[in-house]
């Protein structure tokens, strides 16, 4: 299935250390196996293989210099990859779109930032959903990125790429970003373990923008000690995004624990029904079985019907969508359409004419007429009423159970085409992920197996907000005596 | 679609008033595609929201302030992703129709 070994960070400094390789031999092998996965997988808008090298080197350097092995809770010369939304200074961001094709980044995204700080192995540029509107990288336009796990599958999206290139052994984790589950899903569908902490924890600053009050970005990794290390090192608050939490350093992965804890779970009925896949279903089942096993009480809970969430989301995030696209006009930066215009208005609509796909438009048209006076209040206001119902459910739940858990996704990986003729199938396959994400809960997907297909299903676990350690540490439970 | 809930003519008001230019035989492909949608979302009506106050976000922060000091701007350099630019100003053609 894969093409290289699936690696830990901390399996990678052993390999280092055991095999008496550098940093820059270890990244010329993973360029050599992301080669050979780009061409199979499509995972890459842009590759940066010299960046990666460059920045390895600079690590060959400081492991000299410190006469040691480099730290295990650093990310320094691990081979890594960036979703496309990322803006990383003189190198393409696209986001998947033609509007940018040309693009160059001026600035680093916070993120990029902290991670080329603590000098990260970048090679490239993920594929992604274009503007991250979709579950399948189908709307990318640069071609859809395949799962490693099954022919002519897709790999999730919108961080399609991002999980993809670790499923394929080519990274040992990448960056994505989710607004309702582009981070969860994608890692689900590839056998990933997926983390999303909770909205405001890891800064939106320099991240193409989607939905500004949902967008988080997160990791998808092998271990739920990698998901915990990363974001230790790209949270934090940003005097640059005022969204952030300000709150002192996060150390997840030092105080991430096995122990079990006196805990009651929550299983949602509505995550269970029939709009669930049996299989998928029945395995999410026997995993709440085994906890159960371990000691922690289970509770069947009743939560506001997803569908509710589906609608809020798809009012709420394409509002917000038509409002942050509005910024590209194809004059300051993005696609510049050759049919010649007298006035700068007409420019600017056959520059987005031509540049956004139909998702971007779909969904700005849309978002645009909910926000629209007139209908304003009937789509909205009503949406961001209901929000408020979705976040006060959640709340009353977490006084019954301390986490919550259930499938991460009603299917496992479809086939390519998917998407065809379905205005709302990033909305409709993100039904179980949404809910958590309009009430920005820090949430994990964690690999349970594979079903009859050998295709992988992915068991998340949530909790309330700012309850990170503790939906770790559920997830630790299972890597360390479950799986 | 039997009662379609927005017709081509407001579908391409939209597309006009977000800046989007949409050829006319196309305009009917997104029409169909904004009532699937606007239909989709009609589950809302079936709860009361009457005395429920909307939430435009999720950790309640608020009044985040930032010190009051100058910091230097992107390097002008850095904007090289437009056409036209010169002496620090973004050329563009004339805003007014005649």
């Amino acid at each position: 299935m894969a093409n290289g070994d699936i690696n830990t960070i901390a399996s990678i400094r052993d390999k280092v250390k055991s095999a008496k390789i550098s940093y820059s031999e270890l990244a010329t092998e993973y360029i050599e196996l992301a080669k050979k996965a780009d061409t199979k997988l499509n995972l890459f808008v842009n590759s940066t293989y010299d960046e990666a090298l460059t920045a390895a080197k600079r690590v060959d350097v400081l492991v000299e210099k410190s006469e040691n092995s480099l730290e295990n809770s650093s990310i320094q010369g691990i081979p890594t990859a960036l979703k496309d939304n990322f803006n990383w200074t003189d190198t393409k961001t696209t986001a998947s779109s033609k509007i940018l094709d040309d693009y160059i980044s001026p600035y680093n995204a916070t993120v990029t930032e902290r991670m080329l700080q603590d000098s990260a192995v970048i090679l490239g540029k993920t594929n992604m959903d274009a503007f991250a509107h979709g579950s399948s990288t189908e709307t990318s336009d640069y071609g859809v990125t395949y799962n490693p796990y099954g022919e002519n599958r897709v790999s999730g999206g919108s961080s399609g790429g991002s999980a993809a290139i670790v499923a394929a052994g080519a990274a040992v984790y990448a960056i994505g970003s989710e607004t309702a589950g582009s981070v969860r899903g994608p890692a689900s569908w590839c056998g990933l373990y997926g983390f999303a902490p909770t909205y405001g924890r890891i800064s939106r600053y320099g991240v193409v923008a989607m939905g500004s009050s949902l967008d988080r970005p997160g990791v998808l990794a092998n271990s739920v000690m990698d998901c915990a290390l990363v974001t230790d090192v790209i949270a934090g608050q940003d005097a640059n995004d005022a969204t952030t939490i300000p709150e002192v350093k996060t150390k997840y992965a030092s105080n991430l624990n096995s122990e079990i804890k006196k805990q009651t779970l929550g299983i949602p009925k509505q995550f269970l029904d029939e709009r669930i896949d049996s299989e998928v279903s029945s395995r999410i089942l026997e995993v709440v079985k085994s906890y159960e096993k371990l000691g922690y009480k289970i509770k069947e809970i009743d939560l506001l019907d997803p569908k509710f969430s589906i609608a809020v989301y798809t009012i709420i995030c394409r509002s917000e969508v038509s409002s942050n696209l509005a910024r590209i006009d194809g004059i300051r930066y993005g696609h510049f359409a050759e049919e010649a215009s007298e006035n700068i208005l007409d420019q600017i609509a056959l520059n987005r004419g031509e540049g956004f796909g139909n998702e971007a438009k779909q969904r700005s048209m849309t978002g645009a007429y909910a926000l629209s006076a007139g209908y304003y209040d009937a789509y909205y206001k009503r949406a961001q009423r209901v929000r408020t119902l979705i976040i006060e459910d959640f709340k009353r739940a977490f006084t019954e159970v301390d986490l919550i858990v259930g499938p991460t996704m009603p299917t496992v990986a479809p086939k390519v085409g998917v998407t065809k003729n379905n205005p709302l199938f990033g909305e409709l396959a993100d039904v179980l992920t949404e809910p958590s994400a309009l009430a920005g809960l820090p949430c994990i997907t964690v690999p349970v197996g594979v079903n009859s297909e050998e295709m992988p299903i992915g068991f998340q676990i949530f909790g309330p907000q700012f309850a990170e350690q503790e939906v770790l540490d559920l997830a630790y439970v299972y890597e360390q005596k479950l799986k | 679609m039997d009662s379609a809930i927005i017709e081509d003519n407001t579908t391409a008001k939209v597309a006009d008033l977000i800046k989007i230019n949409i050829p006319k035989d196309k305009l009917k492909s997104y029409s169909d595609q904004l009532n699937t949608v606007l239909e989709s979302v009609s589950v809302l009506n079936e709860l009361d929201t009457e005395n429920v106050l909307p939430s435009s976000q999720t950790h309640g922060l608020k009044n985040v302030w930032q010190e009051d000091t100058a910091t230097p701007g992107l390097d002008m350099s850095k904007y090289k992703n437009t056409r036209n630019f010169k002496n620090g100003y973004f050329v563009v053609k004339k805003v007014f129709k005649k």
